[in-house]
């Protein structure tokens, strides 16, 4: 946990740097909150970083994820590109389909073809309704891409 | 004022006004219970239609859609972490750990009886002390503002659970955040980095649903290969009863949670989700085991579900009396209002006050029937929220999040926003670094930032700056609360310590 | 149980991905456009860049009905707010200008913030002006309880006490704070300026005691007329709904102060789709009801289609860029 404390504690106190030298640029009143803020932020950070240069005896272990790595990071990938190709595919299309790639990966140790379809096509319906209820009579419209 | 009082009970019990609460009650929680779906949208979208309405039926709906939606959110706080309104933040605190153990359908009821509890206790309030309680709200000028945003960011103190420095940070951190965008004074435009998009800052809800619900989603994978379904389901009897029992032994705390409310709610501006943390607060000040608190007790739903109900009735206060809206909903009802040429003040009491007092006492029967609704959607949600495999469960969570943070502003932006907060609240959250704070921050920074630099200039116009924050009683009183609450942590330790010792 | 079925799972999968395909893009080209049909032949989207409930919220409202009947369509109102409604219009050039999504747009605001933001997303003349029903006079007010019961009063005590009175209004660069520089530069009193985000909260502010003086728009000192008092309504002439008010112009100050509202479209409508909103506008805009309706809630109402409209943003512009100048609030 102390290397990560210290990197955070880097990080911040790099934030809090740019965020006093864009507010020499604000107007005085404009500039006086975001100056007192990056200054405790900053102060903090300092703290968290001198504390983390001392040992303590019951440190937890800092684990960024538990158990396999490998689904964790499928699935943050397609969220990313779930979000990203929204703008491109519109989005329903892009939910139907990685949503799909998402069951498929996630599933396929676990059950059979029958099975994995099956689930996707009952979930795929639960998003169509649910985009229907907000796109129709909520009246959100959704992003239009290439596809829907 | 009796004769107007009980022709409108009268009035109330028809079968179209009852039919429409029934309505708006259902209609509210599912409002409610949808992440990225408030209050203010659903009876925003639902003023064109009241055109066409009276206006009492359209004010009876809206205001059961109002009491509804804010309890609603305590659903999927309570069993995807995720604030379904920004009211139900707190209730994530202690709701989401009952869910953790099997608790959720307990948890589900103890809000429903908090919601119905806290929110009569409200509307009593609305019904009997609206003046004076309208005066109370207008002595909150910039320097109460400030000095009450202070009193809210110690309840950093209470959130972080372990280490207070990095609940401060976050803190912290939550207020930068909250300066993104076009300074509320002499307008400069801070830390967009050229978007357009963050010139209007950060909104609140995608960064709640990030901060919130991705970590728990990604949290779901993480632990699929040990856990079929991601929230355990225990079969529970006579939950009712046990709920009821717990909650009429501690009057005290529903008292105190609803009047918080209240209060918070009459304050123009702030609303359910600072009432809901400051009455978690003070119910952990006040317990005899604090300790229990963050880890799925029943109090902490209480304390937050009481108060954010009462304060729907808090916030139409200010609102039916003088025209401030207490919250952001209540703005929405005040154009609706406008709309049907019911202009507030003495005028809405009197010359309509038939409308006035069947609006209010309609939010009784709300209230009252959020019990039954309640109880029974939230056995079926719960039933089929923990029967989901994971696998199912984290990407339709997923779905509903994205759904949920593109249509507060329809801009795609608000998402990117979301999923980022995700990544960086999971972060955080691995390095003890819990969301409460940062969202406390990010929640009271425009209000403490405007109060500051208010206040300054008024001390300034009047002669002395440190007069106009130290001097007025309002003020002091806060000030006081601040401190109490700031060194709380540290009394409530020594008092434990001399118990222990007397003790041994 | 082993080699044949992850194939099977596999094209299932596929084919399965592939038919959701087909489904979504047959939906999508069901509910396609056919090009060339007379406008409007689809609902059109009606943008008020700011929080529902509000002004530019009710009179939308009340506009929606007499619309849908005017152009045969249905009108679907959407509020994109954010940054006084700079993102709103920001958005709105981006836009295609096809005629179905007109925006609010408000005066001041158009104008002054291109001028003094670096970049508001959007410049004064891309916003193309289809049509303004309303203006909204600002006054200038004080409680009943304070000592200075006339605006000679207030300014006399402004001009020997600079910086003493504190005056509240709606947002720093908007139609209240520009209406407190114009006072400030035609008399020469200087008093300072409190703004609160949005016309509720100064309001409130106002009604406290925590400000002397308020600018609002004249809905709420309409509705609070028994607690203030009106110093004085920056319209032209005096304004039916608050009799006994003097305007500006009558206690020797040469300024009118208010905030306009209307209509627009993004760049590039084709001027065909112009003339039809406003001709539909002006109809809702006459409609006796709806005329009653707006005075009740203290507009004055407008009837300036597009040229007219447009020539008085460009004067205001003009106005504005020299009152601003002067002061010092812009290079």
């Amino acid at each position: 946990m102390k290397t990560a404390d210290r990197v955070a504690a880097l990080l911040l106190m790099g934030i809090c740097v740019y965020g006093w030298i864009t507010s020499r640029l604000f107007s005085p009143l404009s500039a006086l909150f975001p100056q007192v803020i990056v200054l405790i932020l900053g102060g903090l950070s300092l703290l968290l970083f001198i504390l983390s240069l001392f040992r303590s005896p019951d440190e937890p272990r800092f684990v960024l994820v538990h158990g396999r790595v490998l689904p964790v990071v499928l699935t943050v990938a397609m969220m990313v590109a779930w979000v990203a190709l929204i703008s491109l595919l519109g989005f329903l299309a892009t939910s139907l389909l990685i949503f799909s790639l998402m069951t498929v990966v996630l599933e396929r140790k676990q059950r059979t073809g029958i099975q994995i379809i099956l689930r996707i096509v009952a979930v795929c319906a639960v998003m169509v309704a649910f985009y229907l209820f907000f796109d129709r009579l909520l009246l959100v419209s959704f992003p239009r891409g290439l596809l829907l | 004022m009796n004769e107007l009082f009980l022709t409108s009970i009268g009035s109330l019990f028809t079968a179209t006004n009852l039919l429409l609460v029934l309505l708006g009650v259902v209609a509210g929680i599912v409002v409610g219970a949808l992440p990225g779906l408030t209050a203010t949208m659903a009876i925003a979208l639902l003023v064109p239609f009241t055109f066409t309405m009276q206006p009492v039926h359209g004010l009876i709906l809206m205001g059961a859609i109002y009491v509804a939606s804010i309890y609603g959110g305590s659903f999927s706080a309570i069993l995807l972490n995720t604030p379904g309104t920004p009211s139900a933040i707190a209730t994530t605190f202690d709701g989401y750990p009952m869910a953790k153990r099997g608790q959720s359908y307990q948890a589900i009821v103890t809000a429903t009886v908090a919601s119905v509890f806290g929110g009569l206790i409200g509307v009593f309030f609305l019904l009997f002390l609206s003046p004076p309680l309208s005066r109370l709200s207008l002595r909150f000028g910039p320097p109460e503002f400030f000095w009450l945003t202070t009193f809210g960011l110690t309840i950093i103190a209470t959130l972080s659970t372990k280490s207070i420095l990095k609940g401060l940070i976050g803190g912290a951190f939550g207020l930068l955040l909250s300066m993104i965008g076009i300074a509320p004074i002499e307008g400069s435009v801070r830390f967009t980095f050229g978007s357009i998009s963050l010139q209007n800052g950060i909104a609140l809800i995608p960064a709640l649903i990030g901060f919130f619900c991705i970590p728990e989603v990604i949290g779901m994978i993480e632990r699929k290969a040990e856990h079929y379904t991601a929230i355990p389901y225990r079969r529970q009897r006579r939950v009712l009863w046990g709920v009821l029992i717990h909650i009429v032994r501690k009057p005290l705390l529903m008292i105190r949670s609803a009047v918080i409310g209240t209060i918070v709610g009459i304050i123009p501006g702030a609303g359910g989700n600072i009432a809901a943390m400051v009455s978690y607060n003070e119910a952990v000040r006040a317990s005899r085991n604090p300790e229990q608190f963050g880890k799925g007790s029943m109090d902490g739903v209480v304390a937050a579900e009481a108060s954010n109900n009462a304060e729907v009735s808090g916030s139409l206060i200010p609102l039916l009396t003088l025209g401030i809206p207490g919250a952001p909903p209540a703005a929405v009802l005040l154009g609706a209002l406008l709309l049907h040429g019911l202009r507030p003040g003495r005028e809405l009491f009197t010359y309509h006050g038939a409308v006035t007092y069947t609006f209010m006492l309609s939010l009784v029967l709300a209230n009252i029937l959020i019990l039954p609704v309640g109880i029974f959607s939230g056995r079926w949600i719960s039933r089929l929220v923990t029967r989901l495999p994971v696998t199912l469960l984290a990407p339709m969570v997923f779905f509903l999040s994205v759904i949920g943070s593109y249509a507060i502003n329809r801009n795609m932006f608000d998402v990117f926003v979301m999923l980022g907060f995700g990544l960086i609240g999971y972060v955080g959250r691995r390095m003890k670094i819990h969301p409460g704070p940062i969202v406390l921050g990010l929640i009271l920074g425009s209000i403490c930032e405007q109060g500051l630099v208010q206040s300054i200039l008024m001390g300034r116009a009047s002669g002395s700056v440190l007069a106009m924050f130290f001097t007025r009683p309002l003020s002091i009183l806060l000030i006081s609360l601040t401190l109490l609450s700031a060194a709380w942590p540290f009394i409530a330790g020594a008092i434990r310590r001399r118990q222990a010792g007397r003790k041994a | 149980m082993n080699k044949s079925n992850p194939k099977l799972r596999w094209l299932g999968v596929l084919g399965l991905t592939t038919a959701l395909l087909i489904l979504t893009v047959g939906y999508a080209a069901a509910g396609g456009q056919s090009e060339g049909e007379d406008y409007p032949s689809k609902p059109i989207t009606y943008i008020i860049p700011f929080n529902p409930g509000g002004q530019s919220d009710i009179t939308a409202q009340y506009q929606k009905p007499g619309l849908e009947e005017a152009l045969g369509t249905s009108v679907v109102i959407k509020y994109t707010p954010g940054a006084g409604g700079a993102v709103g219009w920001a958005n709105l050039v981006k836009t295609k200008a096809d005629g179905y999504t007109i925006s609010g747009n408000n005066i001041p605001h158009i104008i002054i913030q291109p001028l003094v933001r670096e970049n508001a997303g959007y410049q004064t003349e891309d916003l193309i002006p289809v049509y303004c029903f309303q203006t909204t006079p600002i006054g200038l007010a004080v409680l009943k309880s304070s000592p200075y019961k006339s605006l000679d009063e207030l300014v006399a005590y402004a001009k020997a006490n600079p910086g003493a009175i504190t005056v509240g209004g709606s947002g720093t660069h908007s139609g209240h704070h520009l209406a407190l520089l114009q006072l400030e530069y035609l008399t020469g009193a200087k008093f300072t300026y409190i703004p609160s985000t949005g016309a509720a909260p100064s309001v409130a502010n106002f009604l406290g005691g925590h400000t002397q003086a308020l600018f609002a728009n004249s809905d709420d000192l309409v509705g609070h007329r028994d607690e203030i008092i009106v110093l004085a309504i920056g319209t032209e002439k005096p304004f039916a709904a608050l009799p006994g008010v003097k305007t500006f112009k009558d206690q020797g100050i040469n300024m009118t102060a208010g905030i306009d509202r209307g209509v627009c479209v993004p760049p590039g409508t084709p001027d065909s789709v112009i003339r039809t909103l406003e001709e539909a506008f002006d109809q809702v805009t006459r409609n006796p009801s709806f005329i009653s309706k707006m005075e009740e809630l203290g507009f004055v109402m407008q009837y300036m289609k597009s040229e007219e409209y447009t020539r008085y943003i460009m004067n205001k512009k003009k106005e504005m860029e020299d009152a601003l100048r002067t002061l010092g609030e812009i290079q």
